[in-house]
């Protein structure tokens, strides 16, 4: 019993102490502090643990053989079966999953996920929603994302699974870590807010911390701190800016990027069809906020920004540059 | 309860060491894998080179792998990895010298702080580089043992007991050092706010 009271009483402290940290504004500079070599990389886990096999050599493939009912391709493709035969995720899902929990809790979520229902959270392009989960932590869907949650989400674990873009604000729960699973990232949590994307269209994922952090395919990535994660896991980290979480009030923020890059975006988030009909446009940078509007709003941003002319037809917008305009 | 390298819960990783006792690699591979980085990253506090922090952690999950069949931890696996990281460092070095050469890196880095991305104002750069000053200069004037009883707590989410083990202290020292920590870093922060 006293045992339990310690156990609770310091993690009430460690809370409020980061808190503190965090209201200042001084969490990061605190951490970096104490690691005076935090600009140096620590090498991947992945390549680390080759190199440990590469020292162990023999005595481990030799002991593998021994363990035939764990092995590790026996697992792996079970839970390929289930999980695709339900979701239709890709595999790389499961590779990450599996790389990242303890195997023994992973099969667990495993099976109890995909034995259980799911209950589909969906927007369409140009809709926003936000959902409240069973804990009270929040998600804002951005424009054409899914979120499946478990319908026991909460019992044994906190587990979710995206598919596009999502701000989440998560209820504190102790002991019951928050999980969003998408594409090839898994990004761990206990109370924070964040984001998330990765659409089909994307080929790699990203998760944005805006407060607290987070645990990324093991990795540690604190606030104002981006991802990219790949297939191979992380592979970039670096400072995240405001605009990263303004979709979730109704902001679309482009920084700098080129019109190629950003027509994706502007469709998802018009609910349009955009396309160029001047490839001298292609490489036009944007660096600007768009809200919620009318595809006649974008048409008159675009005038703006490009010195574009708009031909439109339904939904679909064919940009050309002034005096470069096919008559027809 | 730690998360980022101890989401195994507690009965899990009893399973995984259990597995790993037996011999089944792949479940000492999610192990290391989950223990790798924050492992090293607390080496490197302690012997100051980062590449020589790989090494020292390669060399624990050898030996621990090589002699898996007599790894027995009733209480914190994650407790253990760090205290065995902690013990194979300073094999390595004579403690002394590993203790100046970190307070020295600290030194040489903490002037350099602030670098980075460039705020949006200038008002904000001065107000920011203040800050960040102060705490550096604050951390780097706690004494080594409550820095790494700080980042063991902070960074690595350990429990006061688990640090206790992970530094080979008794709980209520543990404590100590952290409200010491704590105490050191409230208080730059409180002169912040009187200067302000």
């Amino acid at each position: 019993m006293k045992d339990i009271d310690i156990v609770e009483h310091d993690e009430r402290l460690k809370n409020e102490f980061r808190r503190e940290l965090v209201d200042r504004g001084v969490l990061n500079v605190t951490l970096q502090a104490l690691d005076p070599l935090h600009a140096e990389a620590v090498k991947p886990p992945h390549v680390a643990w080759r190199e440990f096999q590469g020292r162990i050599g023999r005595d481990a493939s030799a002991k593998l053989a021994t363990v035939p009912l764990h092995s590790q391709s026996t697992r792996r493709s079970r839970s390929k079966v289930m999980w695709s035969s339900v979701a239709g995720a890709v595999s790389a899902v499961i590779v990450a999953f599996l790389l990242t929990v303890g195997w023994q809790s992973a099969i667990h979520n495993i099976h109890t996920h995909m034995s259980g229902r799911v209950s589909t959270y969906a927007t369409a392009m140009g809709q926003h929603s936000t959902v409240t989960l069973p804990d009270g932590s929040t998600v804002v869907l951005n424009v054409a994302s899914t979120l499946e949650v478990p319908t026991d989400f909460g019992v044994g674990s906190r587990t979710v699974k995206l598919n596009g873009e999502a701000l989440f604000t998560v209820v504190h729960k102790s002991g019951k870590p928050f999980t969003v699973l998408a594409g090839e990232s898994k990004t761990q949590v206990l109370g924070t807010r964040f984001m998330v994307r990765r659409y089909d269209s994307d080929s790699t994922a990203m998760v944005a911390v805006q407060e607290g952090r987070v645990n990324v395919n093991s990795i540690i990535v604190n606030a104002e701190e981006k991802v990219v994660v790949a297939h191979r896991g992380v592979i970039s980290r670096e400072t995240v800016s405001a605009g990263q979480f303004t979709f979730a009030s109704g902001i679309l923020t482009l920084e700098g990027v080129s019109l190629l890059e950003a027509i994706p975006e502007l469709n998802r988030w018009y609910n349009a069809d955009i396309r160029i009909g001047d490839p001298g446009l292609e490489n036009e940078y944007i660096k600007a906020r768009f809200a919620s509007g009318s595809l006649t709003d974008l048409a008159e941003i675009f005038e703006l920004l490009f010195n574009a002319r708009i031909v439109s037809a339904g939904r679909v917008l064919t940009l050309y540059s002034k005096g470069n305009e096919v008559k027809g | 309860m730690p998360y980022n390298h101890s989401n195994l819960p507690p009965v899990g990783s009893d399973q995984l060491v259990e597995a790993f006792r037996r011999g089944d690699v792949d479940a000492f591979e999610q192990w290391y894998r989950l223990l790798f980085v924050p492992l090293t990253k607390f080496a490197r506090q302690l012997c100051g080179s980062t590449d020589l922090a790989h090494d020292l952690v390669q060399d624990v999950f050898v030996s621990i792998w090589t002699r898996r069949a007599e790894f027995n931890i009733a209480t914190s696996t994650a407790a253990y990895m760090y205290g065995a990281v902690r013990r194979r460092v300073l094999q390595e070095h004579r403690h002394l010298a590993v203790v100046q050469r970190s307070e020295k890196i600290a030194e040489s880095t903490g002037v350099t702080f602030g670098l980075g991305e460039a705020p949006a104002s200038p008002d904000q750069l001065t107000e920011n580089s203040a800050v960040r000053t102060k705490i550096v200069a604050a951390i780097n004037a706690l004494p080594q043992r409550q820095r790494l009883a700080l980042t063991l707590w902070l960074e690595h989410d350990l429990s006061t007991a688990e640090i206790a083990k992970a530094l080979d202290i008794s709980d209520r020292v543990a404590r100590r050092l952290l409200e010491k920590a704590r105490n050191g870093i409230r208080e730059a922060l409180a002169d912040l706010v009187v200067e302000s």
